[in-house]
């Protein structure tokens, strides 16, 4: 099965690792920050097979900058909560 | 900068129609007349055309008021968050409205602090799914005959607003609209199985949120200010920091408002977020596999042989 969080992943030459906006459907509340943020429009919104929009990377348009990673607040207060 | 503590307050506008047109007791109203009347602009989630759920920027009272009420699906964000900035940028004053969660991640992306952003928290238990949404309106549009063209998540003029039941506007092929009264979406929406994975783990559910105030349904209104409660809807108000106080006394002529105790006032995502139910797997197994009319009548209610199940488990004393 492909990985949903990204898309253009067998046309990529970049050596760098795409970046993880998340890991586990359950670190993402959907808020579309990373979206906002990407530099170049990499990131687009996308609805799940459950109706929920998720963060999807185009790994051949990604600069790999990883601004969709620092900007992701909630993972980080999830962390400081003690939910993983 | 926000307190330890939230400043608690039930608030009712002065306005009989603002509170009737508005989910809760009117508050939300009262602080975006006082942003839109000073210059600023307002974003907050409407419920759009195709009765999905979106972020909208307002200009004017009348852009406004379609923001107003509850919707039970995730608001799609599209370029909020960056016409927000613009418009900080620009000078403007902005009242952003949203979940905790959009609240915290729109902070995040601006990345610095702008005094001219002033956040409305909406309390929220959770979010549905977008493509159960559609299913039952599908599926409710099959058992009307016709197009569903207006939908009321809690109709609150009918029913009161303590009550949950959802009201669809349904045009057929004559233009004659019917109104049909459900509560099997809502029923579905109890079972937590639709709820977006991240929820059941929300790191947001505590007395204080992020935004600079805090709103939702004044629940425990009976116990926190006896007498004040006519059902026709309270508004619960956290005063979280400075601004926030600055700004409530600011509207403080459009509303009644008595000062409550927190510990008078804790609904549940003032505490802890929902609990995966354990049958979360089974509900998205049925919903992918079958007809939304088993989803409606397992999960939903729908149908006689589930409302007999429910009656005789009340008998027994038992809960599910």
């Amino acid at each position: 099965m492909s990985d949903f969080r990204y898309i253009n992943q067998e046309q990529d030459d970049n050596k760098k690792r795409l970046p993880v906006i998340y890991d586990k459907k359950e670190h993402c509340c959907g808020c579309s920050a990373c979206y906002s943020i990407c530099p170049v429009q990499a990131i687009s919104m996308k609805l799940d097979d459950e109706g929920f929009l998720y963060p999807v990377a185009d790994a051949e348009i990604c600069i790999r900058c990883y601004k969709c990673e620092s900007v992701c607040v909630f993972k980080a207060d999830q962390k400081k909560r003690g939910y993983f | 900068m926000n307190w330890e503590n939230p400043k608690v307050y039930a608030v009712k506008h002065k306005n009989l129609d603002t509170r009737m047109e508005s989910r809760s007791g009117g508050i939300f109203t009262a602080l975006s007349d006082y942003c839109l009347e000073n210059g600023g602009v307002v974003y907050g989630c409407i419920l759009r055309d195709d009765l999905t759920a979106g972020h909208f920027r307002a200009e004017n009272k009348q852009q406004r008021n379609l923001m107003r009420g509850s919707k039970y699906i995730q608001s799609d964000m599209g370029d909020t968050f960056k016409n927000v900035k613009n418009d900080l940028d620009n000078g403007h004053r902005v009242l952003f409205s949203g979940t905790s969660c959009q609240v915290k991640g729109l902070k995040s992306f601006l990345g610095k602090e702008y005094d001219n952003l002033f956040c409305v928290d909406i309390v929220c238990h959770g979010v549905p799914s977008l493509a159960v949404w559609k299913s039952y309106l599908d599926w409710q549009e099959k058992r009307n005959g016709g197009k569903c063209i207006s939908a009321d998540f809690r109709n609150k003029k009918d029913y009161g607003w303590d009550s949950h039941v959802e009201t669809l506007g349904i045009k057929d092929k004559n233009g004659k609209i019917k109104k049909v009264d459900s509560e099997v979406f809502k029923t579905i929406y109890y079972t937590h199985c639709a709820l977006r994975p991240a929820c059941y783990h929300c790191p947001y559910k505590s007395v204080m949120h992020p935004g600079d105030i805090s709103i939702a349904d004044y629940w425990q209104i009976d116990k926190a200010a006896p007498g004040f409660n006519d059902n026709k809807g309270v508004s619960l108000v956290l005063i979280n920091n400075d601004t926030a106080e600055e700004i409530f006394n600011k509207v403080s002529g459009e509303i009644d408002s008595v000062s409550c105790r927190i510990e008078d006032s804790m609904t549940l995502p003032l505490r802890e977020p929902c609990k995966i139910p354990a049958r979360r797997d089974e509900f998205w197994e049925d919903y992918h596999n079958y007809d939304f009319s088993k989803v409606a009548a397992k999960y939903g209610g729908h149908g006689i042989v589930p409302r007999i199940k429910k009656s005789i488990r009340k008998l027994m004393g038992k809960k599910y």
